[in-house]
Order: C-alpha cells, then sequence, then structure tokens
C-alpha cells in the first residue's frame, strides 16, 4: 500500500522489551550492575507516518542510549513491503535502569570475563539481549506498518518543570556536576546553563478523530532512580500509567528526550522541600515527574483537536555526517594516560582484594569497587585511543534525520547534546514547533562551548568524543537541513 | 500548654488613581489614558505576643524611599502599636502603575527627571499623599482584624519569569532583541529561570483557607508598554484564584530574585502564540491560569501541615553595600550618550517649538521625554561617580524574617537570579522566600552578566554593581542563619 495524495496514514504497536533472559548487566553507571529483578516492564513504542508515499518511522525505547549493533539489527530485520528501514529513528529515554545493548565499554576488554582476575561475572551477555530487543522491536515496526490507517494529527506545546540542570559554576569559573552540599555551597556562583521546559506534543488521531498515540517530547532524560540494580523505565514507567489513566487506556505513548546533555531529573538546590512536598502528596519522584507530564498533556490536548489534520505533508531527509572530533591535545592524551594508569592500578589492587579473600564475593554488589575502576580506566583509555585515531581521522559519524510534517519539524541526532545547542536550533529554526530528538543513537555527551571552558564530568575530553566545533557543526547542519525542508 | 498568640490579620485597599497619572516604567514618559483595572494593596499582619510583621504588596513598579517613608509616618499615626520599621512594603513590579518617585534635580535616573515638557497629568506627590493613605487604611485594618489563626506552606513550579538576556558569540549580551537577523549571532540564553514558587497559607481558627502569599520570581510585566492603568498579569491572576478559591480569599504577590526574569519569551514565540489562539486566552491569562495551576498543586496538600504557633522573629537591617565602581571611562561614555541624547532633545523641543500643533498629536511628548530621561538616566552616572568618592556604599534596608521553618528575606533591588540561587541553596530554611523590589528597585547584575553588558548589566543600570550583590547575597545568609543558629550544631 503506498499512499500517493498527502492522505496521513499512521499506524502504532507497543513491544515488551523487558528481558526474559536475565540476569543482565544495567546500562548507565561507571561500576557495573547486575540485574536483581524487574521493577516494571522495559517497552518500545512504534509510530509510522505516511503520506505521498514518504515515511517515517519513529521508535521511543526504554534503554539507555541506542547502540549502532542494536540499531543495524532493528533495522536488518525488517521486511515489510515499501517500509524503508533507514527512515527507523530510534530514541532512548536514557533510563539507567535497562540492559546493556553496546558490545564494547570504552572502547576495551570487558571487566566480567577477567578470568585471570580470579572472578566472573554470570550475565546474560549483552549480545542476546541485542538480539532479543531487535527482534522484538523489528515485529513491532511490522505491525504499526501493518496497522497503518488513515488518520489525522495535531501538535502543542506547553510547559512543565522536568529536566533539571545539573552543572554548577564556582566562584573561580571551575564547572562540577552535582556535588552541591553544605561544605561546597560557599563556592557556588551560579548554574552554568539554562533548562528547557517546554513540552513538545503530536497526538495522532483515528478517521473518527478519536485520540490513538502521543508524541511526548521532553528535554529530560528518564533517570530519576537511576542508581537501581532492578530493571525500571523510571519515570515513563509511572507516566504512562498517569497518561493512560486520564486518556485512555489504549493510548501509544511515544517518548522523545530533547536537547538535555547536561539536563536531569535531579534538583541541585532546593531538594528539601521538593522532598517534604512528595511526602505530603504521597507521591514517589518518579510518579511526581509523572503527573507533571500528564497535567502538561492535559493543558494542550482539548485545545488542539480543532486543528486536527488528515492530510499534511511529510518530507524525511536523513544523513550520516561526518563530524569534526573533539581536538584533542598531546597533554589531554597524557593527563588521559596518567589517569588511566592510576585507575588501571586500583584494578589491580581490587582484584588482588577478591584473590586474597574469595569471602568478599559473597556480599551484594561486591564487583562494584572492581569494575568501577575497571570502567574508569577504559574511559580515560577512550582518551588515548581517540588521541591516536585522530591523527588519521579527524571525523567521527553521525546519522540525522530531519522530518517535516506540515509545520512542524523532528531534527534527531545521536548525542546527549547540551541545551544551548538546542535552544540554538529551536530560536533558529522556522518550523512552528521544533521537535529535537536526541539520543537517536549511542550518546556520548556533546558540551556546549561555555561548559566545555568549565569542564566537569560531561564536558571534559574524556566525556567528548565530539566537542563544542563539532556540536557547532551539528546545529548548523541541523539548521540549514530543516530550512531546506521550508523552501 | 503554651497559649497560642499567633493572630493574623489581613485586608485590602484600591490604590487606583482618580485622575490621569504619570505611568512608571519606560524610558518615555507616559500619561495614562485609561484605566483597564484597578491597581492593588494588600496587607498581612502577623503577630504574636513578642513580635510582629506588616507584610504589605502594591501594584507598582516599585517602592520609592518617599512612599515607604509616608506610609511608615502615617502607619505610626493610625496605630500606635506598629513598629513603622516592621512594615515592608513590596512592588508588583508592573509597569502601568502611577510614578512614586517625585522629581528631583539633584538625583540622577530617569523617573528623577520628569517628563522633560509641561505634562498634564497628577504630580507624583499627589499621588503618594493618595496612595499613602490607602496602603494606612489596609494596615490599619488589618491589624485591626487580627485573629488567632494558622500558618502552612509548601512549593512547587510554574513556568513563569523568563530570561530576556541572551549572548552572541562575541560573548556580548542583549535584552530582547532576536529576531531572524540578530538569530544568526545567537550563542546561549545568558542566565538561569528560576521556575519555583513557594506559597504560604493562611487559615483561620477553624483551618478555613483565609489568604496565601505567592512568591514566584516573575514581575508582572506582561503587557507593560501600555499607556493605561493596569495591575498587569495579577489583574487576570486574582481573578482565577478567588475563582478557584473563594471569592474572600486575600493574595499577597511576592517576586523572588527576578532581575534579569520577565514574563515575555525569547523564542518559541510564534508557538506560544498559536497555543494562546487555541485556547483563546490572553497571555495575562495564561499566565494566571499557570499560577492558578501550581497553586492547585500545592494547596490541597497544605491543611495536614498548618502550624497554629510557629515561632517567629522579623529582623529588620540596614546594611551598606559598596556602590558599583566606575571609572573615568564609564563617565566619559555617559558624557558622550549624554550629549548625544540632549542634542536629540533640544531637537524635539525646537520641533515642537516650532509646530506647537504637533502637540494635538496623540503621545506627541514620547520622543522628546525618551530622549530627555535618557539623557538623565547618563546622567545618573556621572552624579554617582562624583558620590562614590564621598560615599563608597549605599544603604539598603533588608527584613529577614523567621516563621517556623521558612523564612522570607527581603531586598529593595531588582536582584539577579544567580544571587538568588546562592540565597537559597545556603540558606538553612525549609523555602527560603525571597522577596526583591522591597524598596526602590534597580539592577543588581550577576558577575557573569556584566562580563556581557546590555541593558540592566551597565554604569547607567547598576548603582550596585556585581560585587555589591555579592555583598548582599553574603549579608543575607548571614542573617537568615542567625535565625537558625541555635538549630545549627
Amino acid at each position: 500500500m503506498t499512499t500517493q495524495n498527502n492522505t496521513l496514514h499512521i499506524g502504532w504497536a507497543e513491544a515488551d522489551i523487558t528481558p526474559e533472559e536475565l540476569p543482565v548487566f544495567i546500562a548507565g553507571q561507571f561500576h557495573a550492575r547486575i540485574s536483581e529483578g524487574i521493577q516494571n516492564p522495559l517497552k518500545a513504542t512504534a509510530l509510522v507516518i505516511e503520506s505521498a508515499g514518504e515515511h517515517v518511522i519513529f521508535v521511543g525505547m526504554d534503554t539507555v542510549s541506542i547502540s549502532e549493533p542494536l540499531r543495524d539489527a532493528i533495522r536488518a530485520g525488517l521486511n515489510e513491503p515499501g517500509l524503508d528501514p533507514q527512515k527507523v529513528i530510534i530514541n532512548a529515554t536514557h533510563t539507567h535502569t535497562a540492559p546493556l545493548n553496546r558490545l564494547k565499554s570504552h572502547g576495551a576488554f570487558r571487566p566480567w570475563e577477567d578470568e585471570e582476575g580470579g572472578f566472573k561475572l554470570d550475565v546474560v551477555p549483552a549480545e542476546r539481549y541485542i538480539e532479543f530487543a531487535a527482534e522484538r522491536i523489528a515485529s513491532a515496526i511490522s505491525e504499526a506498518w501493518k496497522n497503518r490507517a488513515p488518520g489525522g494529527v495535531a501538535f502543542g506545546q506547553d510547559y512543565a518543570v522536568i529536566g533539571r540542570n545539573r552543572r554548577w559554576v564556582d566562584h573561580d569559573g571551575i564547572s562540577i556536576m552535582y556535588g552541591l552540599n553544605e561544605n561546597t555551597a560557599a563556592k557556588f556562583d551560579h548554574i552554568e546553563g539554562y533548562e528547557d521546559h517546554s513540552l513538545n506534543l503530536l497526538a495522532t488521531y483515528d478517521k473518527d478523530k478519536n485520540l490513538t498515540g502521543v508524541i511526548v517530547n521532553v528535554p529530560s532524560p528518564s533517570q530519576e532512580t537511576e542508581s537501581l540494580f532492578e530493571l525500571s523505565a523510571d519515570y515513563w514507567h509511572e507516566t504512562r500509567q498517569e497518561l493512560r489513566a486520564r486518556f485512555g487506556e489504549k493510548l501509544y505513548i511515544l517518548p522523545q528526550c530533547s536537547a538535555a546533555g547536561d539536563l536531569t531529573p535531579h534538583l541541585i538546590f532546593e531538594k528539601a522541600p521538593h522532598e517534604r512536598m512528595l511526602q505530603l502528596r504521597g507521591r514517589t519522584g518518579r510518579e511526581e515527574v509523572a503527573a507533571r507530564i500528564a497535567e502538561c498533556v492535559e493543558h494542550i490536548l482539548p485545545y488542539i483537536t480543532s486543528t486536527i489534520a488528515s492530510e499534511l505533508e511529510l518530507k524525511h531527509e536523513f544523513k550520516t555526517l561526518q563530524l569534526p572530533v573533539n581536538a584533542l591535545t598531546k597533554t589531554d592524551a597524557e593527563d588521559a594516560r596518567k589517569n588511566r594508569n592510576d585507575w588501571q592500578q586500583k584494578y589491580e589492587a581490587e582484584k588482588q582484594k577478591l584473590k586474597d579473600n574469595p569471602a568478599l564475593m559473597d556480599a551484594p554488589h561486591w564487583y562494584v569497587p572492581v569494575t568501577q575502576a575497571f570502567s574508569r580506566a577504559g574511559w580515560y583509555n577512550g582518551v588515548i585511543l581517540r588521541y591516536e585515531k585522530q591523527q588519521a581521522d579527524p571525523f567521527t559519524p553521525a546519522e540525522v534525520h530531519i522530518v517535516r510534517l506540515g509545520d512542524i519539524a523532528f531534527a534527531t541526532n545521536p548525542f546527549e547534546y547540551y541545551l544551548d545547542f538546542g535552544i540554538q536550533i529551536k530560536v533558529k529554526s522556522p518550523a512552528l514547533q521544533t521537535f529535537i530528538v536526541q539520543l537517536a543513537g549511542n550518546g556520548t555527551y556533546v558540551p556546549s562551548p561555555r561548559a566545555a571552558g568549565g569542564g566537569g564530568y560531561g564536558a571534559v575530553p574524556a566525556s567528548n568524543p565530539v566537542g563544542p566545533e563539532g556540536g557547532k557543526v551539528l546545529a548548523e547542519y541541523t539548521l540549514n537541513a530543516i530550512n531546506e525542508l521550508w523552501k | 500548654m503554651a497559649t497560642n498568640t499567633f493572630k493574623i490579620g489581613w485586608a485590602e485597599s484600591d490604590i487606583t488613581p482618580e485622575k490621569p497619572v504619570f505611568v512608571s516604567g519606560q524610558f518615555p514618559a507616559r500619561v495614562s489614558e485609561e484605566i483597564l483595572d484597578p491597581l492593588k494593596t494588600i496587607a498581612l499582619v502577623l503577630k504574636n505576643e513578642e513580635e510582629h510583621a506588616v507584610m504589605v504588596c502594591c501594584d507598582l513598579v516599585c517602592i520609592s524611599n518617599d512612599l515607604r517613608d509616608l506610609v511608615r509616618q502615617k502607619a505610626q499615626a493610625a496605630v500606635g502599636e506598629i513598629d513603622p520599621s516592621k512594615i515592608i512594603l513590596n512592588a508588583t513590579h508592573t509597569h502601568t502603575a502611577p510614578e512614586i518617585r517625585p522629581p528631583d534635580p539633584n538625583k540622577g535616573g530617569m523617573a528623577a527627571a520628569g517628563a522633560g515638557v509641561e505634562l498634564d497629568a497628577m504630580p507624583v506627590i499627589e499621588y503618594l499623599e493618595f496612595a499613602s493613605t490607602r496602603i494606612v487604611e489596609a494596615i490599619a485594618a488589618a491589624w485591626k482584624s487580627r485573629a488567632p489563626g494558622g500558618i502552612s506552606y509548601g512549593s512547587g513550579f510554574a513556568v513563569l519569569g523568563r530570561n530576556r538576556r541572551w549572548v552572541d558569540r562575541n560573548g556580548v549580551a542583549m535584552m530582547y532583541g532576536l529576531n531572524q537577523e540578530s538569530a544568526e549571532r545567537f550563542q546561549h540564553i545568558e542566565g538561569y529561570e528560576d521556575h519555583s514558587v513557594n506559597l504560604l497559607a493562611t487559615y483561620d481558627a477553624d483551618n478555613n483557607l483565609t489568604g496565601i502569599i505567592f512568591n514566584a520570581p516573575m514581575t508582572a510585566q506582561e503587557t507593560g508598554g501600555l499607556f493605561a492603568i493596569s495591575a498587569d498579569i495579577w489583574c487576570e491572576a486574582r481573578k482565577e484564584l478567588r475563582q478557584r478559591f473563594g471569592e474572600n480569599l486575600y493574595i499577597l504577590t511576592q517576586v523572588s530574585a527576578a532581575g534579569e526574569l520577565t514574563p515575555k519569551r525569547l523564542y518559541d514565540t510564534a508557538t506560544e502564540a498559536r497555543m494562546l489562539e487555541l485556547k483563546n486566552r490572553t497571555a495575562r491569562e495564561e499566565f494566571a491560569h499557570r499560577i492558578a495551576n501550581a497553586i492547585d498543586d500545592i494547596l490541597p496538600y497544605l491543611p495536614q501541615a498548618i502550624d497554629q504557633n510557629p515561632s517567629f522573629t522579623h529582623l529588620v537591617n540596614t546594611v551598606d553595600l559598596p556602590v558599583n565602581a566606575l571609572s573615568e571611562a564609564d563617565v566619559e561614555e555617559a558624557k558622550q550618550e549624554m550629549a548625544k541624547l540632549k542634542k536629540t532633545y533640544e531637537a524635539e523641543l525646537q520641533r515642537l517649538e516650532n509646530n506647537p500643533s504637533l502637540k494635538d498629536g496623540k503621545r506627541w511628548y514620547v520622543p522628546v521625554s525618551q530622549a530627555y530621561r535618557r539623557m538623565n538616566w547618563y546622567r545618573g552616572v556621572i552624579l554617582r561617580y562624583e558620590q562614590q568618592k564621598i560615599h563608597p556604599t549605599l544603604p539598603a534596608e533588608l527584613h529577614t524574617i523567621r516563621l517556623g521553618d521558612i523564612v522570607f528575606a527581603t531586598n529593595p533591588f531588582e536582584y539577579y537570579v544567580d544571587f538568588g540561587v546562592q540565597i537559597k541553596l545556603r540558606s538553612p530554611a525549609l523555602q527560603t522566600f525571597l522577596v526583591e523590589l522591597a524598596g526602590s528597585g534597580t539592577y543588581v547584575p550577576s558577575k557573569r552578566s556584566t562580563q556581557g553588558g546590555g541593558y540592566g548589566s551597565m554604569p547607567a543600570s547598576n548603582p550596585i554593581g556585581p560585587e555589591g550583590g555579592q555583598v548582599l547575597a553574603e549579608k543575607t545568609i548571614t542573617l537568615i542563619r542567625s535565625l537558625w543558629e541555635k538549630d545549627i550544631k
């Protein structure tokens, strides 16, 4: 079925991607975490929009990021006539409590296979989860493709305070992530960057104008309870429950994270009043986020039904950009070598501790210090590897999709893209609403110039394969590409 | 069991001028042409056996010393028991209320300049008499109505005040002015936005809600350019709140540190305009909804935490803040700008003299008064440069009130958010209600904003600079902590 006029055809499907083979490694922290249970299910939601032979397929997935092997496996599993697998955009909610889907961490070997170190972590390998999740997601996409039927869309925007800037600058201009406490507060000068509290909503309707699903685009990753040793979709679990309670049990919900590289749901000041209000309301932090999102959606949905469009022009461009890498200096590489060696030593010391006293391995989470040291060493090792690589190849690829749907734009990138770039795009975009979708890929931080000036986690060489220069090239490309679609 | 001596009294009065007045808040003079909605003053008295505080909010751009002193003088005469120094007046910062700073040739600044031409409007001094009388009526009524009751408090979030300053790729900061052309140079929004809402609710002895203090970093200037009298956002917000929470609700508003925030958006303006159209709301009505929604998300949870006998201390201090140290170069620049504006002003006067019929036109006085008042704005720099040689500090009145586990901390300025966040962060109080514009309200810029310059963060805008702002933050924190001494081990 290929439509030849601008009539919109819309299809939805949802897949459960909670791993069935357990335990798995949970991705998102330096140290390893082995899943100890399932707190709530992980989901992937697929939306197909087709108009006049063009199509786009959005997939929102409860995971920390989308590795290339995962993305490629999903696309490889698609075999629907007319469906272009390259037009599938998969974005992560950035929950920090979902299975690892990367084959390698920080370009190094894996600590759980370090037989020589005297220990082995018994988990289902990431390859198996990738295979499982890819199959489920490809099935959902196929189902959404087959489900597509004439329908309409409407869009709107409102505000919800969710993603908070987690970086602060001291009186000497040094930036720090979190860590504001009684001792450090005297050094506090200001919150480094901005916060964006806009929520962009796209709602879909069937031909009778019944609401079928929503894309909820917020500049906040889903990491309210990011440290758990259990699997969870984080606040999107409660948000889905809340949205379905308010707008219908069959509602499809596709989450997207707008540029929010320096934002998380955590507060760095006024934490005590927030905690007190949660207590008074009888809500968890995740339920609070869910309530705010649902409230915001409620402030949009009733007003946009008058604008449902069933015929719209759809344009979808995608490209793999070659972005300049974060140009590392010899000093960066030397500093990284020193740090790597320090962490390597800590790693060896931790292994020795375990060798000397295997009973330590009976304690819960015994593997945290050893894997933390290993992972940190690997993180710094990445800088050394990148320094060597950049001599021959100063570019790194980034897949970017630009979609025009009537008066709105979607612009994806694979990164954790600092907000300043997101605002640049929103300020200059000709679209009535610009849905920026970060983490449509493997998600490394791309810091703003002011963040790189202050340093700190998220804005140091080890965090940034792509630096502010690459971030600027990406913003400029994105804007040019959006402008092209508005010509 | 200790006797409950904590009492609460509320009253409201109307301070809408009865004749055309000078409207305060813009460079050009404006004479009010109509009354869009009434201006209010709301008084809250908190009292126990040892302590009291009188909080008064006014629909005005700021609180001049003249107004404050008149109110205190009259209040003392009207209610002998009140310690006049414990009356706190704060402004909502509506830009469509009467001027309350009388012209003074010895002072610099645009308000002190007057209009530069003769205009038919109520003299400022006359409005001061009128407003101070009405404000004191409210204070006296609140004092008289005080009765046993309780308080409860909570916090939430609402997107209200937006940062109006942006930085270009060369590090130059600007207020507003983001358009298709300038957007090419856009690098980032300069500072932070604070969307926290602090709410204090008061209840009578039977736990019925009587009034609220709504404290948020938002100034009331959504329609600040009108030649009319209006409480701006607070007109619609009061209506919405009373509709939701009771027609007799008293609503006292406070602006937290928001020197560079206004309700205006720098971007996504088309999106927001479309949403307003779809919602069939004006921007002011939209803000009213957001305020009411935020309160709706707090208020239902507060009755369980009503305190009918909170601990209560009220400190009144005048601190000396270092002035914004001006250089000779600042003075030279101010002189050059003054000279240019003087030429414009004289040319405008000449134009009017050559063609008196121009004065028949509507708002004929705008260009001439704009030049004159801007000229005097720069003149302020020159006067301050001379004054700083003798007085390197300026006094600022601060009130610090502990009420149970929360604190109110006032200052007279338009205090940039970075300082507000510093205070909130380091305050030992469970909630810190910062109250800016409890005085004459000049901008106190953050350190990073003066690096970029632009309106609000330049010598002519800043009698107190970032250094003074930091001293003020440290003093405020010290004062708050002094009230928590026994709790801080």
